[in-house]
């Protein structure tokens, strides 16, 4: 009883973030799907074996490497078949937010900056989710990832830096 | 422009810059166009990622994950094993609880001091009894001894003869003056 009202407050409280992590480090909705299924079987059967109050820690950082092992397997399957229906998917998507129809206009400026996000170097993009949209502090950031807090803070302004940056350039594509 | 005010100005921006990095870069941008500008760029920046908000999780990623927990665990939790593993697998919960049960042992003590019963059997009784009896006997036999040494050693050799003597010295020798007196 007791067991699974803990479940239930954890996946009413986490489902998306975990969602939304997946969605921009994987950038392919099936998988973020995959990953928070996954995630979610992990709580569970994990949820006798660390304390409530340290579980965002745990959950993001299960989510991470869950969402690292997606990206390796892809790749590894990349060099084997460049051509696979699922990268293939992946592409049509990506392009289909790049589309200078939907992206020229101003009510698609989240989507612009989702998409910008999302191009960001993984390492990069890690910190800059976590503590700008998923609301971590510098210290569960270091914890999930298991990084010095002094990597994390440095990750996290090159990443603000990458985003401006690459704002401003597809700015002046639009303009050009 | 200097690396460590970009940064200052980016955090300013975010919103995570400490009180006196605020007050410093608001003066400097009133001042300085390019910074003005650069913290309105970064600010727009800042604010749209802020409110870009969750994509809300697929209701059927949450239905397929009951599916799946619910298949293997046939068998639910009971409410015991709830308890024994929030309770007894935690450290902290385990030795608060090992204080709470020591605390109330030695309070029951203290407040409650447990009175000495003893319990003896009958025989035991009956001899402790005759024990009692046969040592007031003793004392009595003892006693009653001494009484009559007193009453026929002591008062009868020791007392009243040596006075009975010296009471017939004393009558001898006011007789022998009453015959003196007479003769005169």
């Amino acid at each position: 009883m007791l067991t699974d009202t803990k479940y239930n407050f954890l996946v009413q409280h986490f489902k998306s973030r975990i969602y939304n992590y997946s969605i921009y480090l994987l950038k392919n909705k099936m998988d973020a799907e995959d990953v928070t299924q996954e995630v979610l079987i992990r709580i569970w059967k994990n949820l006798g074996s660390f304390n409530i109050l340290a579980a965002k820690t745990w959950i993001m950082k299960t989510t991470h490497n869950l969402c690292l092992d997606y990206l390796r397997k892809r790749k590894a399957e990349f060099t084997k078949n460049p051509y696979s229906i699922d990268d293939i998917s992946d592409f049509i998507e990506s392009r289909d937010n790049e589309n200078p129809m939907i992206t020229t206009e101003n009510k698609f400026t989240d989507e612009k900056i989702k998409n910008t996000i999302k191009q960001l170097p993984d390492n990069l993009k890690s910190v800059f989710v976590l503590y700008e949209i998923n609301g971590l502090k510098y210290k569960e950031i270091s914890e999930s990832l298991e990084i010095p807090i002094n990597t994390v803070k440095v990750y996290l302004m090159r990443a603000r830096k990458q985003l401006q940056s690459d704002l401003k350039k597809l700015r002046l594509e639009e303009v050009a | 422009m200097k690396e460590e005010l970009l940064n200052k100005i980016i955090s300013v921006a975010y919103g995570d810059a400490s009180l006196k990095d605020k007050i410093s870069i608001y003066f400097l941008a009133k001042k300085d166009g390019e910074v003005k500008n650069l913290l309105n760029e970064y600010k727009h920046s800042a604010n749209t990622t802020h409110n870009l908000g969750f994509e809300e999780c697929p209701d059927n990623i949450i239905e397929k994950v009951t599916n799946s927990i619910n298949s293997k665990t046939v068998q639910s939790k009971s409410m015991l094993t709830d308890i024994y593993s929030i309770i007894f697998r935690r450290p902290v919960f385990s030795g608060a609880v090992l204080g709470v049960i020591i605390m109330a042992v030695i309070s029951t003590f203290i407040i409650n001091r447990p009175e000495i019963k003893q319990q003896y059997t009958k025989q035991q009784i009956e001899l402790a009894d005759e024990q009692v009896k046969q040592s007031f006997a003793l004392v009595a036999s003892v006693l009653n001894k001494t009484k009559n040494t007193v009453e026929k050693e002591v008062l009868t050799d020791r007392v009243s003869r040596p006075i009975k003597q010296s009471f017939n010295l004393v009558n001898e020798y006011l007789k022998g003056e009453n015959k003196n007196e007479n003769i005169n």
